[in-house]
């Protein structure tokens, strides 16, 4: 796992985010089985305190559960998992959004750009 | 927790150490930030008693320092601590003849790990090799605390990376650390606690998780304020 | 007690090499001064008797047998003591240096030991100590294989045999294999104090460097100065008889001991710096 964190935003914040980009884009799949405390810390090179921190995060958000003495797994919840998706689409549209706001083009005009680079981006995949 | 209470140290007409007080908790990793002649050495020195403090106290888990403790907490400096014409092996005998809690298996683990053959001779060892060697004749024991004296002085790249996977690995897991170092680059994302010092004080002392989320600053961003601004 | 036994282990196993080359050179030494010396010996008296006309009687009165003295006067036997009590006293001085000395801190390690910091006091006066013993039993070893190799060198007629009690009475002997016990206690008490005060002047001068040196100094003086109370009290009254002057300076010399080792604890514990 390559994950470059950032020194300015708490670390548990950035790790928390990356489960929910790759729950979203559906690499971890629901009831995937997540690596333990110490293992996770290993592989992105943090602090295990700072994984605990993100766990405890995740589990109070309902995107892990842990059953009993078992493992910790990703949700399957249906609800969890689509608004994960929702939050994260949402985020990148609030981010497009006020980038172009100060351009005030028209709507369909915007609406159609990004349907053709949506298109584009699609093909060149 | 090992508590540094308003230690002063005078040396050689210097005042080295002025009022110094933090603390480091058992499960964290503490990182001592300073120049050299800050006071970082110093005061891990004081904590093991290899040198006498004028004022103030420490205490480890709530008790001045005693013989007994040596089995709680050890200190990996940045010199060797072991007869040089001994082999590695000869090594690891001296150390399981006086300590209860050091752990052979843990210590053959490690010997693999850092991938050093245990016929050698310290004295023919790398300057790496013998750092690697110091080491792991720390973290090979049982101890609840672990000081470390620059830990990635003078070792190659990909060394450090090797270390920094011990950071992260069971070999520190529930273990109090402290850590002095100039790297802090590397080890950002590894630190529970960055204590800045400077000139024989502590300027800062905090969580850096903490400080990221309040303040939104990274160590490096406090180092800059502290020493420059 | 444990732990000081795996000390004084650790601090013979250090030196072992450096005392056998120590003791294979003391033996060769003396080997070879035998040999010498007798040799000599043998072949001037025989050019003298023939020069001279003499008899081995007349030779005998004129210019005396060859005896054992005669090797424990040669340059050979004293300077090979001399060498070997020379190497020893540099140790005490270098048995606590040399883990201050080099890339490597020894005595780190050695204060951070589970133990009492003063095992590792009692573990190098030990190793001294067993050091002096082994010397001074190899040489009354090596002094009867002198007296084998000499009398095969030397013809019957020549050789002055001579009782163990006389030849252990030569000066040298004398000192290091005194006769009454009074003697040997007192010498190896004396020895003892000297090493103990020694190794707490080191103590100081590590613990407070420049001023350590003129601490262990004044130190140094106040121990002589306790030790030499009786002889003190001697000169003023003239009270004592000579026996219990030695037994009086043995009592204080035990004193000071024990106060080089209080002291020593004290250092090692409060001041000592790495």
């Amino acid at each position: 796992m390559d994950v470059k964190f950032n020194n300015r935003d708490p670390v548990y914040v950035q790790v928390i985010r990356h489960f929910k980009e790759q729950i979203a884009k559906g690499s971890f799949a629901p009831g995937h089985v997540i690596p333990s405390r110490r293992e996770l810390a290993n592989q992105l090179k943090i602090n295990p305190n700072t994984v605990q921190r993100a766990y405890k995060e995740m589990e109070e958000q309902k995107l892990i559960y842990t059953e009993g003495n078992m493992p910790s797994c990703i949700t399957k919840d249906e609800t969890v998992l689509k608004s994960v998706r929702e939050e994260l689409i949402s985020e990148a549209v609030q981010v497009f959004i006020s980038s172009i706001k100060s351009i005030n083009a028209p709507l369909p005009e915007i609406m159609e750009l990004v349907q053709k680079q949506y298109e584009e981006a699609e093909q060149r995949d | 927790m090992i508590e540094v209470k308003n230690v002063s140290k005078k040396y050689k007409r210097k005042q080295v150490l002025k009022d110094m007080s933090f603390t480091a908790e058992k499960g964290q990793i503490t990182c001592l930030i300073g120049i050299n002649g800050a006071g970082k050495t110093t005061i891990m020195k004081s904590i093991m008693a290899l040198t006498p403090i004028d004022r103030g106290e420490i205490l480890i888990d709530g008790k001045k320092i005693s013989k007994d403790a040596y089995e709680k907490i050890t200190y990996i400096p940045d010199r060797l601590t072991m007869s040089p014409n001994y082999t590695i092996a000869q090594s690891f005998e001296f150390m399981a003849d006086f300590y209860k809690v050091w752990n052979e298996q843990r210590a053959t683990e490690l010997l693999a790990f850092f991938q050093l053959d245990p016929n050698d001779k310290i004295s023919s060892l790398s300057k790496g090799n013998t750092a690697k060697v110091n080491l792991l004749l720390g973290l090979a024991l049982d101890v609840d605390y672990i000081l470390m004296d620059e830990p990635f002085s003078g070792i190659d790249i990909f060394s450090r990376e090797q270390i920094a996977n011990v950071f992260t690995s069971h070999l520190i897991e529930n273990r109090g650390v402290i850590i002095t170092t100039h790297e802090i680059n590397d080890i950002e994302h590894l630190i529970d606690k960055a204590v800045l010092i400077g000139d024989g004080r502590v300027l800062r002392e905090m969580n850096v998780e903490e400080m990221r989320e309040t303040e939104g600053k990274s160590v490096v961003d406090v180092m800059r304020e502290v020493y420059v601004g | 007690m444990n732990h000081y036994i795996k000390l004084v282990n650790f601090e013979v196993k250090r030196f072992s090499k450096l005392y056998l080359s120590l003791i294979i050179a003391v033996v060769a030494a003396q080997i070879i001064g035998a040999i010498v010396t007798s040799s000599f010996y043998v072949s001037n008296a025989e050019t003298t008797m023939v020069r001279d006309q003499m008899t081995v009687s007349d030779y005998i009165l004129t210019y005396g047998a060859y005896s054992l003295q005669n090797f424990l006067f040669s340059e050979y036997f004293f300077l090979s003591v001399i060498f070997a009590a020379a190497l020893l006293m540099i140790y005490v001085f270098f048995i606590w240096y040399r883990d201050w000395l080099g890339k490597s801190s020894v005595i780190y390690r050695l204060l951070m030991l589970p133990t009492a910091r003063r095992n590792v006091y009692f573990a190098k006066l030990t190793t001294i100590l067993l050091f002096v013993f082994g010397l001074t039993a190899m040489q009354i070893i090596l002094l009867e294989v002198v007296n084998q190799i000499t009398q095969r060198i030397v013809p019957d007629q020549l050789w002055m045999d001579e009782s163990i009690i006389y030849i252990y009475s030569t000066e040298l002997l004398d000192l290091l294999y005194p006769q009454s016990p009074l003697l040997f206690v007192f010498y190896y008490v004396i020895g003892i104090t000297a090493v103990a005060v020694i190794f707490t002047s080191i103590l100081f001068e590590r613990s407070y460097h420049l001023k350590g040196i003129f601490l262990a100094f004044i130190y140094c003086v106040i121990s002589v100065g306790i030790v030499m109370v009786p002889v003190i009290v001697q000169i003023i009254t003239n009270y004592f008889y000579t026996n219990e002057i030695y037994l009086l300076v043995t009592g204080f010399s035990v004193l000071t001991t024990a106060l080089a080792i209080y002291l020593a604890d004290y250092l090692l514990k409060r001041k000592i710096n790495v």
